[in-house]
């Protein structure tokens, strides 16, 4: 059969020897593209490295910064090696400087190995730190490339280190337990997580505040405990919430958590609600009103009077009792929060989506405490459980 | 020494990858910032505007491509200026690549080392890279083009990454939508049109395609997705990190892609895989710009008359990588190229944008007065 020949690429068409050296010189191309990558004058064991795992900040009485790290020792925490003090798979050192990046030298000189950030998970600040201002001390974490950007800051209330130098029941690292603690998907509505890429942005833009964690330890208990938040204005702390507040911010913001609602829907009878699928909308009414309507869909988790069954009477009596409860908290939160000019929610981008000509971080600070900030809450339960 | 003829040596994918590589890493890690810091939340409004200011330099390169078929710029400009104007012009234009290739190695080298390596010294990094990137432009533009091709899945996952990293997206922090004066976009728009520099390969690559009537549909196409990415991802990025957020970054592309969460531990740093994904098409890309140098610069010493013959321009090649090779040892630090990068932008943009119209422009006045003679 006469078939017709496909054209051919004159280069296809070269001895087999000159095609063989190509591939060879593309392998060695290869090697030497993995060696650039590898970066082979980087490379360390793991023994040599000194990985911070977990990194404390804050003041003395003094105004000096002192920088406490935990350290993991890799030859104790590798997975089948235990030991019989769990205490002994870390070791924290401290450093006291004018400077964090002064500590942070210091704290270079103590340790015996390559100083590395690539693991820190946790970043821990002391109180006095927040109450002068995070932005002057965060400099040197911020200008380090491969700190990761999802570590996970929070604020202790007593001496952060001294949280780094607790031994945890789970017998892991502290700082592991702090991250996984954080990430656990079950803990969302109980703790609220501040990656530090996050806390950078909202530090950054004047239109929004940060907040911070704030995190407790049980003694007895040897656990860690989320004990509400910190609200920041600028980069100072203002305001401490409760964890009762803080999901109540969380359901008025528009940080992606489910939270767990209870109120007394009649006398003496509780509900508890798992608050899913919400949708905020933010209404400017210029000049000082600004409307926030809260619309959400939750199940139904206990009702103490184990009333059965349930009637649509029942359900919307609970929804308007719930309903009415989340409004009051959140006009008091608001209320707190414009007293000490902190605005976790972010409210100025709304006002600065409407008037961004005479939008100004001075105006908006300004403008912030007087307004007037109504919410409305609209609640459905959309399933009321295994009980009818 | 081996000579390559360069007509219709590029199939229409081929030429596909060797503009949309380039154009697409050249300023892919830092663009965000010039919208950020000019315009402020909308930033991403500037990419459309840039697109609709690079559109024509598309049609000038087809207008030239129609004009003078299988001639590189090189060639058929000292038609149109004469031998001696044409000379500089070419020498000029040639200037604007080198400067772009220096600054784009420098920004490479300067991100391998904020990410990967540390102590390696950077005068063999650099002899490292150089010499990876001649040997890949030594053997012609089929190679460096089948290379780029090669690398496209890379930019796939560039692009898929610019997508996940909306997880932590927030409508509020992208508004106002226009809510500044329109000369703050187009003044954006002008000062955004450097991350479309590398389209100006467009005005040598046409001599090698194949097809010549797919040149304009692929460039446009081209154009057209490397301007929908980057405004997807500069619409992106500024509803995670806010217009403020921005500006704190070296690298704002390589902070976003450093935010995603994914689930199941499937990479616990996706910033990393991302870098590797930019850095090998950055190597691609510089590849790219060492062939076109190299065989400009060749061509430049070609009599009329010869340009439809191969061009040798190896030797030319390594002489290049000498001379880019000691340009980047003697810029230490990123902060010098960055305080200067205004600079860059207006000379780049004059010599690789500017100097290809007013030729345009050159090559009308030439056509009027020839129609004038010839009717009078």
């Amino acid at each position: 059969m006469d078939r017709k020949r496909k054209p051919v690429h004159p280069e296809s068409e070269k001895p087999t020897s000159v095609r063989g050296s190509t591939r060879l010189k593309f392998c060695l191309l290869l090697a030497c593209i993995s060696l650039y990558n590898a970066g082979c004058w980087d490379v360390m064991d793991i023994e040599k490295r000194d990985l911070i795992t977990g990194l404390a900040l804050d003041l003395t009485t003094d105004g000096q910064v002192i920088l406490t790290a935990q350290i993991p020792i890799p030859k104790v925490t590798l997975p089948n090696i235990s030991t019989v003090n769990p205490k002994a798979n870390f070791y924290t050192i401290s450093a006291l400087g004018a400077s964090t990046l002064e500590a942070f030298s210091l704290f270079q000189t103590k340790t015996p190995g390559h100083v590395s950030t690539l693991k820190t998970n946790v970043l821990l600040f002391g109180e006095r730190v927040v109450k002068k201002g995070l932005t002057p001390f965060l400099d040197t974490i911020a200008r380090i490339p491969k700190f990761p950007i999802k570590a996970n800051l929070m604020i202790v209330r007593g001496d952060p280190g001294q949280l780094l130098r607790e031994e945890v029941a789970a017998a892991i690292l502290p700082s592991f337990y702090l991250k996984h603690f954080f990430e656990a998907p079950q803990k969302s509505g109980m703790v609220y997580p501040m990656k530090l890429w996050r806390f950078y942005y909202k530090l950054d833009s004047p239109a929004i505040d940060p907040y911070l964690p704030v995190l407790d330890y049980h003694p007895e208990e040897k656990v860690f405990l989320p004990a509400g938040l910190a609200a920041l204005s600028g980069d100072t702390l203002a305001a401490y919430l409760s964890p009762e507040e803080s999901k109540i911010f969380g359901s008025l913001s528009e940080e992606d958590e489910e939270v767990v609602l209870s109120t007394e829907w009649h006398e003496g009878r509780f509900i508890s609600i798992r608050y899913v699928n919400k949708r905020v909308t933010y209404q400017w009414l210029p000049p000082h009103i600004i409307n926030i309507h809260m619309k959400a869909n939750g199940y139904l988790l206990e009702e103490t009077g184990a009333t059965l069954p349930l009637t649509p009477g029942h359900l919307r009596k609970i929804e308007a009792a719930l309903a009415s409860k989340v409004k009051s908290q959140a006009e008091e939160l608001i209320r707190r929060l414009q007293a000490v000019n902190s605005d976790l929610i972010g409210l100025g981008r709304i006002v600065r989506a409407k008037e961004r000509q005479k939008w100004s971080e001075t105006h908006w600070r300004k403008l912030y405490p007087t307004l007037e900030i109504r919410v409305n809450v609209d609640f459905t339960i959309t399933r009321s459980g295994r009980l009818n | 020494m081996k000579r390559i003829n360069k007509h219709k040596v590029l199939s229409p994918g081929l030429f596909f990858f060797l503009l949309f590589t380039p154009s697409l890493v050249f300023a892919f890690m830092f663009f965000p910032l010039t919208g950020a810091q000019l315009i402020g939340a909308d930033g991403y409004l500037a990419i459309p505007v840039a697109f609709a200011l690079t559109v024509p330099i598309t049609l000038v390169a087809q207008y030239f491509t129609a004009q003078y078929p299988g001639l590189t710029m090189i060639e058929y400009a000292p038609f149109i200026l004469g031998k001696t104007l044409g000379f500089l012009y070419n020498l000029l234009y040639l200037s604007g690549l080198l400067l772009i290739t220096i600054v784009f190695f420098r920004e490479v080298t300067g991100m391998a080392y904020g990410f990967l390596i540390d102590r390696a010294p950077f005068l063999f990094v650099t002899l490292l890279m150089v010499g990876a990137v001649l040997y890949i432009s030594y053997y012609g533009i089929t190679s460096v083009a089948r290379l780029a091709s090669f690398l496209f899945p890379a930019s796939l996952f560039l692009g898929v990454t610019i997508l996940l990293a909306f997880q932590n997206w927030q409508l509020l922090n992208i508004l106002p939508i226009g809510g500044e004066p329109v000369g703050t976009y187009l003044n954006g728009g002008v000062q955004s049109l450097y991350i479309f520099y590398p389209f100006t390969l467009i005005f040598q690559a046409t001599a090698f395609a194949d097809r010549r009537e797919k040149v304009f549909p692929l460039s446009l196409l081209a154009h057209g997705l490397i301007s929908l990415l980057y405004f997807l991802n500069s619409i992106g990025i500024t509803g995670v990190f806010t217009a403020e957020g921005i500006t704190r970054y070296l690298w704002p592309n390589m902070e976003y892609s450093r935010t995603i969460d994914l689930p199941f531990f499937l990479f616990e740093e996706v910033g990393l895989v991302f870098n590797i994904a930019w850095g090998v098409l950055s190597y691609s890309t510089i590849t790219i710009f060492f062939f076109f140098l190299a065989h400009g610069l060749a061509q430049l010493g070609l009599k009329s008359g010869d340009f439809h013959g191969p061009v040798s321009y190896q030797k030319i090649l390594i002489f290049l990588g000498v001379i880019i090779f000691g340009a980047l040892q003697l810029i230490p630090d990123l902060n010098i190229l960055r305080a200067h990068f205004r600079s860059v932008q207006i000379i780049g943009g004059l010599l690789l944008f500017g100097l290809p119209v007013l030729l345009f422009l050159c090559s009308l006045l030439r056509v009027y007065f020839w129609r004038r003679t010839q009717n009078g």
